[in-house]
């Protein structure tokens, strides 16, 4: 069987190398705050190959949530904690050791299982034969959008992806819950972040001219989600980024006057409601829940119209929440909860 | 030595996944700061999510968006995209793992102010007090 | 509207979880109402869908978003799942019910999110429960576990290591499920439960390793997620340092929904064949069950936190619930659905008995059972009928759970099994003789002088009662009779709603 070249091994394997290499760098280091950068290289890396696979909005994603947000709430928390860890005592090395063994074991078991996989990129594999075909075929003429990515996440498996914006929804909440709550009693706060204004000249004329770019960009890849990769999450991990990006080049009480504190809040559940509220006007116009044909006698189109109007408009509830939702791990995360000052 | 070269050409995608996997759980498991367990659950699960979307490679294929011929046509031919299913599970999981990370961080800070440490063996010490 | 209840009853709590984060300044008694109105409606639907189910004899099916399985995603409630189903509305609904007092008491803050916390960990359990689809399960067992880490987080106490253990082993769980599911897709590139069933039975896909690797991952998922011995550390950290409405919602219901998950995948997606044939761990597990059954009973006997000491009790039940799902017999099998549903009562009416004793008394050592029979009469009248059903005295329903549970392990020959039942019940009785001979016998003032430090004079040693709020006694009588209730009608349930579910093949 002839490898076909198109597919750059060897590129491939380099950044696999290198990712270990990230990842164990990241477990072995001794500064926390180094550790929270490689593992930003690592997620970036991970970006780049994924983007090689032809996981474009995956890669996307990747890009904004790992390689940004994760990095952003990891130095936020960084201020917060001891940033240089302890050496492992002596006494514990026996189990570790027996873990190590026992991790070995298994991974060369499962490695030595791959031989029984398909082959990698096989296209006549059993994933690439049984459901994704129709969804290749079918997609468009059902839904008329021509990203397959974004029709199947927002309308075949739509009920997933509101369930989605839920877990991001019920994140925040978790953390403000966790966070906020201050009946115990504390030792002294480690506050190691320095007093800043903000005042830094260089840093405010860029952000001053990077957010709008960054917002419109985000508006931009919220609606064209169904054309080009994007769509609810990216842009709202976007959009939410440019408000974390005025914090950071500001202060997190400059942020907090454009987007308060309350509105995170009901910006947060308003998306989720957008989108379930989608789904229950499809159920009681009579169809079942998220049946966005229903909306088509509503909207005066024809049916697959209809469901490409309903897609749209719950990615736009996504990004409401998804951009609020990051905002407001950063508001709780940076300031330790207190909502006083970030990172 | 072709066959090897091509078992291995072929799986190593699987490999670096399972790796990473490993490398990852040991992290989570060993390690005694709780940073570093947090970590650990990244690459975890980032891993995972390597290995499911590169079951949605397909050779000569390029990205899951219809492509349409000069006359206005959708190109509709199932082997000339990457399968999408794969790539919307995984964007889901990515949006979970950062909804856990979260969580897992204002724990993590808590921590810190409750027992003043973030070292497990220090922190075991602080509770049996 | 009856064909919509399956994603009504679902969408219901999130819905009302949205509403209660933004009624902040409404106060505490509106967010009590509308969980309460909201769980209501979610419990109707559930219990319109379980007389369905056992009207028709057939599972309902709904499609989301009118698209077809396995393109789309289904529900199914079959008769395995509406009977969970019930169980998971009747106790959140009691729950909250129960918690007027309690949650106000342990969430001086924020009361409204920890509601809306509550309503989302319902959502995530029903969905669960009804999904058709593996990766749909994921999502929701992802929801389901998130807001649980909000709950236990905010305990009696700093519970923030405890939660952060739960959370690694909660993570490491579900991504092994995650990864699991990956396999499978691999080999069958389907997702939904009824289409992976069918295309796992083909012959060439039973040899596979990689498909048993993937069951592997699932399976060691699940029983990290419900607590199987020896996987079970973090759980009576987590739960028994939670609040008090917090374990009485996440006690009952997150172990048993695993084990329904556990029933769905080994008995669904695969197949009883598959399982015991090709498989073939049957021995391994239930030597597993065993001993989590009798170690899980004799660390609760060595506990002195009430709390701790119920908290080991759900790992020896886990124990008999994976015993009887892998005895590979009928009996096992309709043992362990039975139990499920048992169980679930009993964990709940032991864990309201005990926090309507920690909220009167303050006190959650052993200690605080002095007296308890002249202080608070009908709690301790519910918490004896909840132990007799630990102990598996009939009338109540942990009678006839056991006694499907040793008939089935005495069919299969599994010794083990029957000595650990045995052994596990022994050591269960002599535990709640102990509890309940202080109950009785218990000198009410011995307490009363320990907690005004040793001085007699101060204390009120007038034997006075002093019972449980109303909305915190009418949840428990109501356990109390339904554990009663559900073994006298035991026949019912059997033949009307296990005995559908009994898989093809054993």
């Amino acid at each position: 069987m002839v490898w076909d070249t198109s597919l750059l091994w060897q590129f491939d394997i380099l950044i696999l190398l290198m990712m270990v290499i990230c990842a164990v760098a990241a477990l072995a280091l001794d500064g926390l705050i180094s550790s929270a950068i490689v593992t930003g290289v690592y997620s970036f890396l991970i970006c780049l190959m994924w983007t090689h696979m032809m996981a474009v909005d995956v890669a996307f994603t990747e890009a904004a949530v790992g390689a940004a947000i994760s990095t952003v709430i990891f130095l936020g928390t960084a201020q917060y904690i001891n940033r240089w860890i302890k050496a492992d005592r002596p006494g514990e090395q026996g189990i570790k050791q027996i873990t190590l063994v026992i991790a070995v074991i298994c991974a060369v078991m499962m490695l030595a299982a791959t031989r029984d996989l398909p082959d990698w990129a096989d296209p006549a594999s059993p994933a690439s034969t049984h459901l994704s075909p129709g969804f290749i075929r079918q997609g468009y003429h059902e839904t008329a959008t021509p990203n397959v990515v974004t029709a199947v996440l927002a309308d075949y498996r739509s009920y997933d992806t509101m369930f989605e914006s839920v877990v991001v929804f019920a994140a925040a909440l978790v953390v403000m819950v966790v966070l906020r709550h201050t009946s115990h009693k504390h030792r002294k706060v480690l506050r190691l972040r320095p007093k800043r204004e903000g005042r830094d000249t260089v840093l405010r004329g860029a952000a001053q001219s990077i957010i709008p770019v960054m917002q419109i960009f985000a508006l931009y890849v919220l609606c064209h989600g169904h054309y080009s990769p994007g769509g609810g999450f990216q842009g709202g991990v976007i959009f939410g980024a440019s408000f974390i990006l005025l914090a950071l080049c500001y202060n997190l009480k400059f942020s907090m006057n454009r987007f308060r504190e309350h509105a995170v809040l009901w910006c947060c559940a308003g998306g989720v409601l957008l989108y379930a509220g989608i789904g229950a006007v499809c159920l009681a116009l009579g169809w079942n829940f998220l049946g966005y044909e229903a909306l088509a006698r509503f909207l005066g189109v024809t049916e697959v119209m209809a469901r490409s109007h309903g897609i749209l408009a719950v990615e736009v509830g996504v990004g409401i929440t998804v951009m609020a939702v990051m905002v407001s791990l950063y508001y709780d995360l940076a300031s330790g909860g207190d909502l006083e000052e970030g990172l | 030595m072709d066959d090897l070269f091509y078992f291995i050409i072929a799986k190593y995608n699987y490999w670096a996944s399972l790796v990473l996997l490993f490398i990852g759980l040991y992290g989570m498991i060993v390690r005694n700061n709780l940073m570093k367990k947090i970590i650990g659950m990244v690459i975890f699960q980032t891993a995972i999510l390597l290995f499911i979307v590169s079951i949605g490679v397909k050779r000569g294929a390029t990205v899951p968006i219809i492509e349409f011929s000069a006359d206005k046509q959708p190109l509709l031919e199932a082997s000339a995209y990457a399968n999408p299913l794969p790539h919307v599970l995984i964007l889901t999981a990515i949006v979970v793992g950062v909804a856990v990370l979260g969580v897992a961080l204002a724990l993590l800070q808590k921590i810190q102010r409750v027992h003043g440490t973030i070292e497990e063996d220090e922190i075991l010490e602080d509770l049996r007090k | 509207m009856m064909d919509q209840a399956p994603v009504l009853m679902i969408v219901v709590p999130v819905f009302a979880s949205l509403a209660l984060t933004l009624i902040g300044p409404l106060g505490h008694r509106a967010a009590y109402g509308l969980l309460i109105a909201s769980l209501s409606l979610s419990l109707t639907a559930s219990l319109a869908m379980l007389v369905q189910v056992v009207q028709t004899g057939r599972a309902v099916h709904y499609r989301m978003g009118d698209w077809m399985p396995p393109m789309g995603i289904e529900l199914v409630i079959d008769h395995l799942s509406a009977g969970v189903l019930a169980l998971v509305g009747t106790c959140s609904l009691l729950t909250a019910i129960y918690s007027l007092h309690t949650a106000r008491q342990d969430n001086p803050d924020r009361l409204h999110h920890y509601y809306a916390l509550f309503a989302l960990l319902v959502a995530g359990l029903l969905g669960m429960t009804a999904a058709g689809d593996v990766f749909n399960l994921y999502v929701l067992l992802e929801i389901s576990a998130l807001s649980s880490y909000g709950m236990l987080a905010r305990g009696r106490g700093p519970a923030y290591y405890a939660t952060f253990r739960y959370l690694v082993m909660g993570t490491i769980g579900a991504c092994f499920y995650l990864l699991g599911v990956g396999y499978l897709y691999i080999m069958t590139g389907s997702l939904n439960m009824a289409d992976l069933a069918e295309i796992l039975s083909r012959p060439e896909l039973r040899e596979s390793v990689s498909v048993r690797i993937g069951f592997t991952l699932i399976i060691l998922g699940i029983w990290i997620k419900m607590a199987l011995f020896p996987l079970h550390a973090w759980l009576p950290n987590a739960y028994s340092r939670a609040g008090t409405t917090t374990a009485c919602l996440i006690a009952p219901l997150m172990t048993k929904v695993s084990v329904y998950v556990m029933l769905r995948m080994m008995y669904t997606v695969f197949s009883a064949d598959y399982v015991f044939q090709q498989i073939a761990w049957s021995r391994l597990v239930i030597f597993l069950a065993s001993a989590a059954a009798v170690l899980g009973m004799i660390t609760a006997l060595s506990q002195r936190d009430l709390r701790k000491m119920l908290t080991y009790i759900i790992v020896a039940e886990i124990g008999y619930l994976t015993g009887g799902a892998w005895l590979a017999n009928t009996a096992g099998y309709t043992g362990a659905v039975y139990h499920i549903l048992a169980d679930g009562i009993i964990t709940l009416c032991l864990f309201m008995a005990v926090g309507a004793i920690i909220y009167r008394t303050g006190e959650s050592r052993a200690a605080a059972m002095q007296g308890i029979f002249q202080r608070m009469p009908v709690t301790a009248a519910v918490f004896l009928v909840g132990a007799a059903s630990v102990l598996g005295i009939p009338p109540t329903c942990g009678f006839f759970s056991k006694w499907y549970l040793l008939q089935g392990a005495v069919q299969a020959g599994a010794w083990v099994f029957v000595a650990a039942l045995i052994i596990a019940g022994l050591v269960a009785a002599v535990m709640f003789f102990k509890l309940l001979e202080k109950a009785f016998f218990g000198r009410l003032d011995d307490l009363m002088i320990e907690k005004s430090n040793g001085k007699p004079g101060t204390a009120a040693l007038k034997i006075r009662m002093d019972e449980a709020p109303l909305t915190m006694l009418l949840p428990l009588v109501f356990t109390g009779a339904a554990l009663v209730g559900l073994g006298i009608y035991t026949n019912e349930v059997v033949q009307y709603l296990i005995r559908w579910s009994v898989p093809s093949g054993i």
